[in-house]
């Protein structure tokens, strides 16, 4: 009985600190988001329900911050096989594979006292609303969120917490076409394009805020997500997109749950009508773009009746837009003409009335 | 086996399964197509070409299971729904595969024509022409024509007619062929004579002069609703 009390004595220091520490990690980690992870028994990797928990909670590792790992000290100490340093390794690669960044002075050996299991990861999720650098014609990354972000226009748009990162401009999307899925054109206040490296949906949505070139858009603003297929735009959503001043500046706000080229923009007048333009009766057009100088009237013709009628939209072009045909002439060679609009409109003459 | 090499090995199954399936399904371009089959359906009707795929169990032993397939669909605008058909070489034409047999998917931004297939083959997606209406060639009795080809690269269309005419009319399912559209002909003259002409466009034989047509080649007539092939044999 002496014996037992002495070594109590002897012990109580030691149980009296780890529990001190505990109590401070579980008051300095309070407040924070908390996973727990076990190890498979005698094995080196994760069990399959810690894994789950693990891939549930990605998407917010990705963007998160203050991320701090504490862990049960046996647990890596484990000498029998190599298997503590064997975790230790697993685990890391996991972490590491994910993309997740985290420094080793976030490393605890102990766990706090609210917490259970093997290894507790403890993170920040990323609030919603965050702070906005300016960036300009320029591809920018962001370390925490993981997303590539690529300026289209020469126009200045804002991004939620990006960081620049060593990466040329790349312009993948240029504005090559400005009309809608319904024929309509668009007045294109920015364009920009966001791709998740690995996924394609979003659990949380990111908010992108673009700075107004052309000060307060009076006309109402929708998003738009482009079509590749078609090569046009499609109304995305069916909120208008919101102006807020700051300062002197005001910046459109939008936000995103997955990838794609997005613009900003107001819809112009809806063309009622289309006009059948013949540019020959000797080749066969594959293909007849409206190029516009201003980047509005810009967009792919329907070309139809066995490719030789090209249909352009009744509105009022201005007097430098002009179209661009691709035509195979009738020696068999793939050529490019480039007239004004108003021209095309000036050939058409009552003899090729059998098109109509 | 612990839990790692246990997902190596499913990927490596994986990726086995993926090379059978690279063998048993091959595509098909245009070219093939325009040069070996046609783009004209059981009912007669010009279509234009999508798609094709050709299923071959090589072999394999074919099971019951039927293969799903997804085929990216390309960047253009189309008008009007695309089908899926099948080719059927004792009629040398392409014949629908259900009602519904093809649908359309996203993946993200990329849009897949999806379907099922059950039996080997050479599938196809085509799109019915915007101009339904047909044309008549009239091959005069003096000659006989032996082969008839139209086909436009860029309409993705292709017409073959590999049957022997002599004085009569061919009826070509299309009304204003694109003026580009090339034409591959062989006939024999009153002598018995092999004529020919190799991928001439449309355009071109309008604009064939009178040296040309001495030669023994055609013309073609757009200003009437009919197609006229006449035979200009040098006269003695």
């Amino acid at each position: 009985m002496r014996k037992l009390c002495l070594a109590l004595l002897c012990l109580a220091p030691a149980l009296s600190w780890t529990q001190n520490e505990a109590y401070v990690l579980a008051k300095q980690l309070a407040g924070l988001s908390s996973l727990t992870l076990n190890f498979e028994h005698n094995e080196a990797n994760l069990d399959e329900s810690s894994l789950y928990s693990f891939y549930g909670a990605v998407n917010d590792l990705y963007g998160a911050t203050e991320i701090q790992i504490c862990y049960d000290e046996k647990t890596f100490e484990e000498r029998r096989n190599d298997l503590g340093a064997r975790r230790k390794q697993w685990l890391m690669d996991l972490i590491r594979q994910e993309q997740i960044e985290l420094l080793s002075e976030n490393m605890h050996p102990s766990l706090p006292s609210n917490a259970t299991g093997q290894v507790a990861l403890f993170y920040r999720p990323r609030p919603d609303n965050q702070r906005v650098v300016i960036i300009r014609d320029t591809t920018y990354f962001s370390e925490e969120v993981g997303w590539e972000f690529t300026h289209a226009q020469d126009m200045m748009t804002e991004v939620a917490n990006m960081t620049k990162a060593e990466v040329p401009v790349d312009i993948d999307h240029p504005l090559s076409s400005s009309q809608t899925m319904t024929g309509g054109f668009l007045q294109v206040q920015s364009v920009f394009s966001v791709h998740h490296p690995d996924r394609f949906f979003w659990s949380k949505p990111v908010q992108i805020k673009s700075l107004s070139a052309n000060g307060k858009v009076k006309a109402p603003l929708n998003l738009y997500l482009f079509n590749p297929v078609s090569n046009r735009w499609m109304k995305f959503g069916n909120g208008m997109v919101s102006q807020k001043k700051k300062g002197d500046h005001y910046f459109f706000n939008v936000r995103l749950i997955h990838s794609g080229t997005y613009a900003i923009a107001s819809e112009l007048s809806f063309p009622k009508d289309y006009e059948a333009c013949v540019y020959s009766n000797d080749c066969s057009v594959i293909q007849a773009d409206l190029k516009d100088p201003r980047m509005v009237y810009n967009g792919q013709c329907i070309v139809q009746d066995n490719l030789r009628v090209i249909w352009i939209p009744k509105v009022k072009y201005p007097n430098d837009t002009y179209i661009e045909i691709q035509y195979r002439d009738k020696f068999g060679q793939v050529t490019k003409d480039e007239m004004s609009v108003a021209y095309l409109l000036k050939l058409q003459s009552p003899s090729l009335s059998f098109f109509n | 086996m612990n839990k790692k090499s246990f997902v190596v090995a499913l990927f490596v199954v994986g990726f086995l399964m993926q090379v059978n399936a690279q063998n048993i399904i091959q595509t098909v371009n245009f070219t093939e197509i325009a040069e070996k089959y046609n783009t004209l359906s059981m009912e007669g009707e010009a279509m234009k070409w999508i798609q094709t795929i050709r299923v071959d169990y090589g072999e394999m032993k074919q099971t019951n299971t039927p293969i799903d397939v997804m085929t990216p669909i390309p960047n253009q605008i189309y008008f009007g729904q695309p089908k899926l058909y099948v080719w059927d070489p004792m009629f040398k034409a392409w014949e629908k595969v259900g009602s519904n047999a093809l649908k359309q998917e996203a993946l993200g931004l990329q849009f897949f024509y999806r379907f099922s297939i059950s039996k080997p083959g050479l599938y196809g997606i085509f799109n019915a022409l915007e101009d339904t209406k047909a044309s008549l060639i009239e091959v005069p009795s003096t000659i006989q024509l032996q082969q008839l080809k139209l086909v436009s690269e860029d309409l993705k269309v292709a017409l073959n007619f590999d049957h022997s005419v002599k004085g009569g009319k061919i009826k070509v399912p299309i009304a204003f062929p694109p003026a580009a559209m090339q034409i591959t002909a062989t006939w024999l003259d009153k002598k018995g004579k092999v004529c020919q002409v190799n991928n001439v466009t449309l355009a071109q034989m309008d604009a064939l002069n009178q040296s040309d047509l001495d030669q023994g080649k055609w013309t073609l007539d757009f200003d009437t609703k009919q197609l006229l092939a006449v035979s200009q044999t040098p006269k003695k």
